[in-house]
């Protein structure tokens, strides 16, 4: 069962889903894009646990997430700003002076994830993956977010912030979302 | 007139926070004085908060007239980055015409459908 973003506890280390992280630190969405208010809820919520020092949990998976996410973006894009429509992703990643503008854009997103987010490492290995099929019926995961979310959980983490209802069925968290 | 972000926000971070200093920005514009903000005693910046602040004046001003009327100072690296960032999104974007922009916002509401 999901909660509210504004019924965060006051106390505990808090995860947050790739979701919410490409919200704060992707490309700023304009004021009329679908999505915006959700940005504009998910930076409160978020800025508000920053400015009460809350330890904020993603994972180094998580982090690659929003790394490939991001590229995606920024090729969606350019390619509706570019004439050749049939563009591939390979044939973007081939345009040199587009691969130095996604870089800066790496580079910028991976030092604020660093700078405000204590990443832990996941292990993506036989036993993990092994649980993830055994127990596939019981959860609603992916394969990533399973793994993330073993990790998290093994160090602690009871509260999760995600735009994602897969979580929600996981009785080891409880779920804020907007 | 310099602006100590401090003394209005703790964070610049989310909308939230841009919406405050934006008010204080908008009474120097009125009052016709250059914006110097210093954001010394920030630590927490995203390019979300500088784009919803600050750099959005490229599309109120024209980019010339905000390069003259702007000034940011106080900025950690981390803030730096999201401010340069910020400000070459909103010179590029300001340079599109409404179809571009309006083909760019079908393609990032489509990208963001499909997470």
């Amino acid at each position: 069962m999901a909660q509210n973003l504004q019924d965060i506890p006051e106390s505990g280390d808090i995860f947050i889903d790739t979701n919410v992280l490409v919200y704060l630190h992707g490309r700023p969405l304009p004021p009329e894009a679908k999505k915006y208010n959700k940005q504009v809820a998910y930076s409160a919520a978020i800025g508000s646990l920053l400015r009460n020092k809350r330890t904020l949990v993603t994972t180094w998976l998580g982090v690659m997430e929003v790394l490939h996410v991001h590229e995606r973006h920024m090729f969606e894009e350019y390619k509706s700003l570019s004439t050749q429509h049939s563009l591939s992703r390979k044939d973007y990643r081939r345009n040199l002076e587009e691969r130095a503008r996604v870089q800066a854009e790496l580079k910028r997103i991976l030092r604020e994830i660093k700078a405000y987010y204590l990443i832990i490492p996941t292990d993506p290995a036989e036993t993990p993956i092994d649980q993830f099929v055994n127990t596939y019926t019981n959860h609603k995961y992916d394969p990533n977010d399973f793994i993330m979310i073993e990790s998290a959980t093994n160090c602690g983490v009871k509260d999760a912030i995600t735009d994602d209802s897969d979580f929600h069925s996981d009785t080891r968290l409880t779920v804020y979302t907007y | 007139m310099t602006i100590h972000v401090e003394d209005y926000i703790e964070t610049a971070f989310s909308v939230d926070d841009a919406e405050i200093i934006k008010k204080v920005i908008e009474q120097t514009i009125a009052a016709n004085d250059k914006v110097v903000l210093d954001f010394t005693g920030i630590t927490f910046f995203t390019t979300l908060f500088f784009s919803s602040a600050v750099t959005y004046y490229v599309f109120e001003l024209g980019a010339e007239k905000y390069d003259q009327k702007f000034q940011v100072v106080g900025l950690t690296k981390v803030g730096q980055t999201a401010y340069n960032h910020s400000l070459d999104f909103a010179r590029e974007e300001s340079q599109l015409t409404p179809e571009q922009k309006q083909a760019r916002l079908a393609a990032i509401n489509s990208a963001f459908d499909e997470e």
